[in-house]
């Protein structure tokens, strides 16, 4: 043993791990007392007895357990979402399988049980085996929260319900597995003594390291890793990074030139005459937003609504089983995909160049308001308006040769608009 | 005639499956919508200012495509347009409305549809104007549930007597399509000369150099492409619905509806007992929860119908607007049956020029209408009569529709019909009874009031 000790996990992580482990230990033996009138009961009799009337009765146990569990979930996920001290990322990043992992896992078992002396590939900051079952914590305790959550605010019962208790169970009982190991390992083999040392102490010795964990060894092995002000909240910032990059790089893509019109109309034709085919009806927009406006008005004021002599009528049905909001959401992703692949997405403005953004802000706002009223008078807008002048509707058409009228008249008398 | 087409009819409620059809159809809206840069303000626009004018051919090239694709399937048999959700026509509020929507279109730059489809490429000022629409449509909420329950508004915006006014349906609807289709790709060809009139200047035209002469261009392939495509479908079009069948008459015996001269033309009309016949196959089939297979609207007034009974009808009697009322039951029975090519009866006290005149109308709408021959006075004398003498086929047709095995002797059968008829039935034939009715239940006479109705939607 060498004298000299490399920072391995700074106090921070250290607090985290044994955090988990004691919270795990607790949520464990109550859970297994909590399990025992079902069909899954594990514990035996006495114990669940026994700890039942410790936290005086099933349903305060069940308290306990769940209270616990939610400190322990909630404190988790907000310290590693947050990352203050960039331990999460470097978590994250010392979990990254590689090559070598794979040829642990061949050599490992053939070392333990025929020749010791065997050389093995050289590892991270922890080895393969330590990686699985950083692994199978990380996704485990996830799970184990989520559906946790679930089981107390959820409805419970039925098939989903029985189904979450299964997963929460079959989760639960992968983890012991792969504790039993962990705990093996740490607590019981001499020679892996530095590495639960280094939980304890946070430092780690240098000959050790060099050994056991070469890559690490050689990035780091002049002190090892301790906090750097640089890594400080480094997973949202590298999350909300790529976002950022992704976004960018979507609005700087270059825009494909528009295709045929022709084309685009037989598309949009076609689309049409699937509304007919499938659903008697072709797409529509504007009743939507009628209905959009009664639902929102509703939730603050919902006399005013059920008063209204136009809206009274449309609170009937859920919005989310209106056919048309359905409608309108195709729109959107279909539109949003064609602009995705044709490198059109872009954040800004469209406006002519004689007006400034504020007042192409206020002729939107007040065009739309105006085109709300009009799709009111109108029964719909030119959407729905296309698709019944293709079935030759008298008032269609006439609604369709009103709007154009409409649109070169003022566009006549407003050029400045959009020149 | 067996149709498939639509799969799933407008029918107001919403299954899933339905739902997510309309999802579907929403996503290949939108996405030919923005292929046609639909999601942009500036190109919408653009056509208004006669520089650009995109908009016109997209809109139009769908419009023709979806009329003559849902012509061509009605001809090939597979569509039965009658089943297509239509909106009523409100000639003053849709014309108004359009104007309005034109220009705020112009000044908002977009429509409601394609405003989406720009607000997910990230344009802020759509997401303005889709606020300007929720903030506009709540306005109208307001105002139509205060100042607008004036009359004058509700009889602007939703006035009596409106009606389907279309030539969905109708036998010579194919004719128009490929008249629509020829007048759109004529107009195509002429839009070069605005748009080179109007075209963006040049750096050098803005310093005052004049614009060149407008210049017809050199139609492309694509052009050819499409008039010839139009040109073959305007050709099956018109093969398949010449040669298509016309609307079937239901008999329920062998009788062919005999024509009626009104002003020379021949209203084709049918006799009284063919009449009770449906009627009371129809109250049969009713109870059975299947759809009628024909109609009867009774135009006379209370006096008449006490004289001369008639079950099973929807009643529209006489006074201002009866003609209006007429057409806006008729607009709801065909929506609820969804079945134009139904017979529809008109029953007057003598044939009336009311019934005559809707008679007429309704068949130039496309609706399988027929006058009762002879008025009430013909049923009066053959089916409400005691000495009147009843073919055979009357009570086959009628029984044919029961469950029941028992085919009554013709005496009873035809005592039956008339006490019911007069409303004096007690009890039920077997031949026409159901498990636990006491009567013959449904298709007693409805009495419509005024006509109204329908909806905003879309």
């Amino acid at each position: 043993m060498s004298e000299r000790a490399l920072v391995k996990h700074p106090l921070q992580q250290r607090i985290v791990h044994w955090y988990n482990a004691a919270s795990f230990l607790f949520l464990w033996l109550t859970g297994i007392a909590i399990i025992s009138n079902s069909g899954y009961q594990i514990g035996p009799r006495f114990y669940i007895d026994t700890v039942n009337s410790l936290f005086g009765g099933a349903t305060r146990l069940l308290h306990f357990h769940v209270y616990v569990g939610m400190l322990w979930f909630g404190v988790l996920v907000v310290s590693f979402l947050l990352d203050p001290h960039g331990l999460s990322l470097r978590f994250l990043r010392d979990l990254v399988p590689t090559r070598n992992d794979l040829m642990w896992f061949k050599v490992k078992p053939k070392a333990e049980i025929f020749d010791p002396s065997l050389p093995m590939p050289d590892q991270g900051a922890y080895n393969a085996g330590q990686k699985a079952f950083g692994a199978v914590v990380l996704i485990g305790s996830t799970v184990i929260g989520t559906t946790g959550l679930l089981m107390w605010f959820g409805t419970g019962g039925g098939s989903l319900g029985r189904s979450l208790v299964l997963i929460h169970l079959i989760t639960v009982g992968l983890v012991i597995a792969f504790f039993f190991v962990h705990f093996a390992m740490a607590a019981l083999m001499k020679e892996e003594r530095p590495a639960l040392m280094s939980m304890v102490t946070g430092n780690v010795d240098a000959e050790y390291v060099e050994h056991h964990h070469a890559e690490w060894y050689r990035e780091h092995g002049d002190e090892g890793e301790p906090l750097r002000p640089a890594e400080r909240f480094a997973l949202p910032r590298k999350v909300l990074g790529s976002v950022k990059r992704l976004v960018l790089r979507v609005h700087h893509a270059k825009p494909q030139p528009l295709g045929s019109p022709y084309l685009a109309g037989i598309g949009l034709g076609l689309s049409v005459l699937a509304g007919f085919v499938l659903m008697g009806h072709g797409p529509g927009a504007s009743g939507f937003f009628s209905r959009l406006g009664a639902f929102t008005v509703a939730r603050v004021a919902p006399d005013q609504v059920a008063s209204n002599a136009y809206w009274s009528s449309v609170l009937g049905t859920k919005l989310s089983e209106y056919w048309l909001t359905w409608t309108v959401l195709g729109i959107a992703v279909g539109g949003f995909v064609s602009a995705l692949i044709a490198g059109r997405i872009k954040f800004g403005i469209d406006r002519g160049s004689l007006i400034s953004r504020h007042s192409r802000l206020l002729f939107a706002l007040s065009g739309g308001i105006v085109v709300g009223v009009a799709t009111r008078l109108a029964r719909g807008c030119t959407s729905h308006h296309l698709s019944e002048a293709a079935l030759l509707s008298a008032g269609s058409w006439l609604f369709l040769a009103a709007v154009f009228i409409g649109g070169f008249g003022t566009a006549f008398a407003f050029k400045k608009v959009w020149r | 005639m067996s149709t498939i087409f639509p799969i799933l009819p407008f029918d107001g409620s919403s299954p899933t499956t339905y739902l997510v059809m309309a999802a579907v159809v929403g996503a290949a809206f939108g996405f030919f919508l923005e292929r046609a840069g639909f999601g942009s303000a500036k190109k919408l626009t653009s056509v208004f200012i006669l520089r650009d004018w995109g908009v016109y051919r997209v809109m139009f090239t769908a419009l023709v495509t979806a009329m003559v694709g849902a012509q061509l399937l009605s001809a090939f048999g597979w569509m039965d347009l009658g089943l297509l959700e239509m909106g009523t026509t409100y000639f003053w509020p849709m014309l108004l409305g359009g104007l309005l929507f034109g220009v705020g279109f112009y000044f908002g730059g977009f429509c409601p549809g394609t405003a989406v489809v720009s607000a997910v490429r990230g344009r802020l000022d759509a997401w303005v104007f889709l606020l300007g629409i929720v903030l506009g449509i709540y306005g109208f909420a307001l105002f139509f549930d205060g100042a607008g329950q004036a009359s004058w508004f509700q009889s602007f915006y939703e006035p009596a007597g409106a009606a389907v006014q279309s030539l969905n349906g109708h036998p010579l609807a194919w004719l128009a399509a490929i008249g629509i289709t020829g007048g759109v790709i004529l107009s195509f060809r002429y839009l070069y000369i605005f748009e080179q009139r109007f075209a963006l200047k040049t750096p050098e035209q803005l310093a005052g150099e004049p614009r060149p002469p407008v210049v017809r261009p050199h139609a492309g392939r694509s052009t050819k492409a499409v008039v010839g495509l139009a040109a073959a479908l305007a050709i099956v079009l018109a093969v398949f619905s010449v040669g298509a069948d016309e609307p079937d008459i239901l008999a329920v015996g062998s009788e062919l509806p005999a024509a009626v001269a009104v002003d020379g033309a021949q209203v084709p009309s049918i006799d009284a007992l063919s009449l009770a016949g449906w009627i009371v196959s129809d109250a049969n089939r009713i109870a059975e929860e299947t759809p009628p297979n024909s109609h009867v609207l009774d135009l006379r007034d209370e006096q008449d119908r006490a004289a001369v009974p008639m079950q099973g009808t929807v009643v529209v009697p006489p006074g201002d607007g009866q003609y209006e009322a007429a057409l806006a039951v008729l607009d709801d029975l065909l929506i609820t049956t969804a079945d134009k090519n139904k017979p529809l009866v008109v029953v007057d006290k003598d044939q009336s020029a009311t019934a005559l005149n809707l008679v007429t109308d309704l068949r130039l709408q496309g609706v399988n209408a027929l006058l009762l021959n002879g008025g009430d006075a013909a049923w009066q004398a053959s089916v409400l009569g005691v000495d009147a003498t009843w073919p055979e086929w009357i009570v086959a047709g009628a029984a044919g529709t029961t469950t029941s095995s028992t085919v009554p002797s013709m005496a009873d059968y035809q005592d039956r019909v008339r006490s019911w008829m007069t409303g004096t039935t007690v009890v039920v034939p077997a031949y026409l009874s159901i498990p636990g009715t006491e009567q013959l239940p449904s298709k007693a006479a409805t009495v419509v009031a005024t006509g109204g109705g329908g909806g905003g939607c879309g």
